[in-house]
């Protein structure tokens, strides 16, 4: 059942987060589970302690959260302020039913011997105004090991041996094997939501704060634990506690939806499709002989360019017979091909002779014929207006291959070649979790030209000149025992203030019908020049795709400019990527990566239709834990935002972020741009299906 | 914290602060006339400039006007009719364009669809409505809504409807008293009612005033024709 839209979460809909951005209840975690897609950023502090947690409700089931701690007067083991990031995976075992619980687990810094480290089994029942009090009681009682079991034990039932905690360990590494080991207590307590905005809680902590009461960072003195909280808007969240009997502590709570965008997406609806005469009215106007006119295909291109551009669609050719028309489109405009298509059906049927009843079009994207949808004209006069048009018409639309080159009487547009465009813009380059300074950036200008001289061939350069910024200022050089790919990044940031980001040369083409190809030769990345191939294997309805990169590069000189150092390297990969529906994608990347080291790549995201992605990878190679230095393996999180989910109107624009715990040199691979894989398969079967409901937009 | 968010606005800062050129491919979107939507943070259409300006600028219009207001957001706007017709299913099909592009289309008087309003309505299962109307009677039915979901998708809405004859009532009309008949309809939604009003003409099957309710999201649309 549809309910009222809100970009952010309604209050009474979501859980409230723990100090670790979880749902729960202060310190401990609850049972319940935030609506699926949900995105939580919540910032806790007490006694020192602050803790920046990032939380995404990747499944109704399974939540994934990462988190990055700052701990004052640590004054031991090296550090003043002890600085750590974190991984936790939750699972929604059982929803809550008349008379069950909510039943859920959790993983909390579930990866090596972390300062969090940490487990439970925990189960929530709602009550409304029970024995007539006011507002919703929420019970929560769980079983926690690790960390949650360092107070008020009852024992060890899976094993009493756990690794203990090691500050400055370079961690990393799945600890299954100390998972749900050593001593399990029991905790609890209330959530009373008083009212609309506000609640109190109280609950039993079984975290006896081991580490940090052994170095004076806080005064443990009992396990119980309050707090009030306020919902000061849907999103925004901010509570107060009394922690430990002895410390003060805030929690500010920020929650939305990725699917509920702030802004609602308004596209200045279409013309209408004009209806042909009837046939049986005038067959005249059906009459086919205008195909043999010399000049019929040139005057139909003219037609239909300068409408298309109306709507910001480029047609790059037109294929015409008497009963069957095929147009090539792209748009700088429209990330949604279902638009795309819809308005260049339109505008077909506008232009068209009569007799025209097959429309064939081909979505193009960065030179490439992607896919063709064929539509009825017919279909088209008929449903526009009709109850559920667009699951009619997609009921009678064919999403097929895209032929490479088009056929039959062909004319292609004029003046496409040579294209030039440019932009001139702020540039942010931000770096995060140096121990000294957690998030520092460079900021600039950065211009950007490209020049098309073909079909398929393409000039790409990108200067920047930083204003400000303090990734130079960092003090820690590489400490690496590989060859120094990634984390010479400070001496990159160190040489000049003004760059040459990229000067690439591409070639894109389409070698057959399920085949896509590109070639790349210059200096591809801020850190690496030469030259990049990659073969895509992707059939429009497939699942599955298949692709190889081979890459041949060379390290460049720190200033960026055209110089290079000694130390070059053959990389590449063998990839797999799979679709398994409803916006769940993984890819599989297998190979040689820039500093030799040889092993693979797991990415596993979430993609919403409306163009946001939430991911996570890990890459395993055969690089020792030890050599690889602080993390063991290379992990982390990505996220791409479309410009149009916060401005409401079309655009092709995101933002895009890869955020690791910590960027060593093992297992980084080159950052060549315009890879094929997103862009082929944007304009498939499935990614133009789930944006169908567009189409008559 | 702070850093983070300075981080962030800079992000959005380079996003929105950038310029280009080129042979990017322009598009056409009017933009410096009324309306129907104002953009985001822009001022509204006080209603009451369009209702003074409706009696003595209606006879000098040429082209069929139409005023919509949005309940909800109190925005209104006149608009004109860009096409008419019919086609297999009962009712004539208008649709009504704004100056900005925004659109709403009408099957015999019957809310069907919006374009550029955002959360738009896609299509309308209308039969029962448009049936009433014809008629002038009461009848029930189903009414259902399909909805643009901000996924991409479209999504029912199911409502259970029967409609009332009110009675009959003289409206005003760009200055004229025009013979109307009062149709009601109350439709079930959720737990909630949604009553739908139509002032149609006693002769003919115009529908010169309605509010109907657009799901959830756009909330009720008034229309009043104010040239026919």
């Amino acid at each position: 059942m549809a309910q009222e839209r809100s970009f952010f979460a309604s209050p009474f809909s979501t859980p409230t987060l723990n100090f670790y951005g979880v749902p729960g209840l202060i310190d401990m975690p609850d049972a319940t589970a935030m609506a699926d897609g949900q995105v939580a950023i919540a910032v806790s502090s007490f006694s020192g302690q602050t803790r920046t947690n990032f939380t995404f409700q990747f499944s109704p089931r399974i939540a994934v959260t990462f988190r990055y701690v700052g701990i004052q007067d640590w004054n031991s083991d090296g550090f003043d302020t002890y600085r750590d990031r974190s991984f936790d995976l939750r699972y929604l075992v059982m929803r809550e039913g008349r008379f069950a619980p909510t039943v859920s687990f959790g993983l909390q810094d579930l990866a090596g011997t972390g300062i969090y480290a940490a487990e439970y089994w925990v189960a929530t029942k709602t009550f409304d105004r029970p024995f007539q009090l006011n507002g919703t009681w929420k019970v929560t009682v769980g079983l926690g090991w690790g960390r949650l079991g360092s107070a008020g034990s009852i024992g060890s039932p899976f094993g009493p041996d756990r690794p203990q905690f090691v500050p400055g360990d370079p961690g990393g590494e799945l600890s299954a094997d100390q998972w749900f080991r050593g001593p399990v207590s029991p905790f609890g307590g209330l959530d009373w939501a008083v009212n609309d905005r506000l609640s109190l809680k109280a609950e039993y902590s079984t975290d006896s704060y081991v580490a940090e009461t052994t170095r004076d960072v806080i005064s443990n003195r009992s396990r119980f634990n309050f707090g009030v909280e306020y919902q000061v808007s849907p999103a925004f969240r901010v509570g107060t506690y009394w922690l430990y009997g002895s410390e003060i502590g805030v929690n500010l709570q920020l929650q939305f939806n990725p699917r509920m965008p702030p802004v609602p997406y308004r596209l200045a609806g279409p013309r209408p499709i004009i209806e042909r005469p009837e046939r049986q009215i005038n067959p005249a106007a059906y009459e086919q002989g205008w195909v043999a006119a010399k000049d019929a295909p040139v005057i139909i291109r003219d037609a239909l360019g300068p409408e298309l551009a109306e709507d910001g669609i480029r047609l790059h050719s037109v294929s015409i017979g008497a009963t069957r028309a095929e147009t090539r489109v792209s748009s700088d405009r429209f990330d949604n091909y279902a638009i795309l298509t819809g308005r260049t059906a339109r505008v077909m049927a506008r232009i068209l002779p009569p007799s025209v009843e097959i429309f064939d079009i081909v979505l193009v994207t960065n030179d490439l014929p992607v896919s063709k949808v064929t539509i009825s004209r017919g279909d088209l006069e008929a449903l526009e207006f009709q109850p559920d048009a667009s699951s009619l018409l997609l009921s009678r639309t064919v999403i097929s291959e895209a032929d490479p080159n088009p056929y039959g009487l062909t004319v292609q547009v004029d003046r496409l070649y040579p294209n030039f465009r440019w932009s001139i813009g702020p540039y942010i380059r931000p770096s995060f979790f140096d121990p000294d300074r957690p998030v520092r950036a460079d900021l600039g200008i950065s211009v950007f030209a490209q020049y098309k001289f073909g079909p398929g061939w393409r000039l790409t350069g990108e200067v920047r000149h930083r204003i400000v910024g303090n990734i130079a200022d960092a003090s820690r050089p590489s400490d690496s025992v590989l060859p120094r790919v990634r984390t010479d990044a400070l001496l990159y940031a160190q040489a000049k203030d003004t760059t040459l980001e990229q000067f690439v040369v591409s070639k894109k083409w389409k070698p057959g019908q399920t085949t896509y190809a590109r070639i790349s030769l210059g200096y591809l990345e801020q850190m690496f020049g030469g030259v990049s191939g990659e073969l895509l294997w992707k059939p429009v309805e497939s699942r599955l795709a298949i692709g190889i990169e081979l890459n041949y590069v060379k390290q460049r000189d720190f200033d960026q400019r055209f110089g290079f150092q000694d130390y070059d390297v053959a990389t590449g990969h063998l990839s797999a990527y799979y679709d398994f529906g409803n916006g769940y994608h993984a890819q599989i990347d297998a190979g040689r990566y820039l500093a030799g080291d040889t092993g693979f790549t797991v990415t596993v995201e979430r993609q919403f239709a409306n163009g946001w992605r939430v991911g996570g990878f890990f890459t395993l190679t055969d690089v020792s834990a030890e050599d690889f230095g602080e993390g063991s393996f290379d992990k982390g999180i990505t996220f791409t935002v479309p410009v149009s989910w916060f401005v409401g109107s079309p655009s092709r624009r995101s933002v895009s972020a890869t955020i690791r715990p910590v960027q060593r040199d093992g297992g980084a691979r080159l950052n060549v741009s315009d890879r094929l894989y997103d862009q082929i398969r944007s304009g498939h079967l499935t990614d133009v299906v789930n944006d169908w409901g567009r189409v008559w937009q | 914290m702070i850093s983070t968010y300075r981080a962030g606005l800079l992000c959005l800062a380079s996003i929105l602060c950038g310029c280009a050129g080129g042979t990017i491919l322009p598009f056409a979107e009017p933009r410096d006339q009324q309306t129907l939507v104002d953009r985001v943070g822009g001022a509204r259409v006080a209603r009451a400039d369009v209702s003074e300006m409706t009696p003595q600028r209606t006879p000098a219009q040429t082209t069929p006007t139409l005023e919509v207001t949005l309940e909800r957001t109190g925005q209104v706007a006149v608009v004109s009719l860009y096409s008419e017709r019919k086609d297999a299913s009962p009712g004539v099909l208008q649709v009504w364009r704004s100056a900005d592009g925004s659109q709403i289309v009408l099957r015999g008087g019957v809310l069907i669809a919006t374009r550029g309003l955002g959360n738009d309505i896609e299509s309308t299962l209308s039969r029962m409505m448009v049936a009433t109307l014809s008629s002038r009677g009461s009848d029930s039915g189903p009414h259902r809504l399909y909805r643009v979901t901000s996924e991409n998708g479209t999504e029912a809405i199911d409502l259970k409807c029967k409609s009332d004859v009110v009675g009959d009532e003289a409206i005003p009309i760009a200055g004229q008293q025009i013979a109307t008949r009062h149709v009601q309809v109350t439709c079930r939604w959720d737990v909630l009612d949604r009553v739908y009003d139509f002032w149609v003409d006693e002769h003919q099957s115009t529908v010169w005033r309605s509010r109907q309710w657009a799901g959830p999201d756009l909330g009720y649309i008034r229309t009043r024709i104010l040239k026919e």
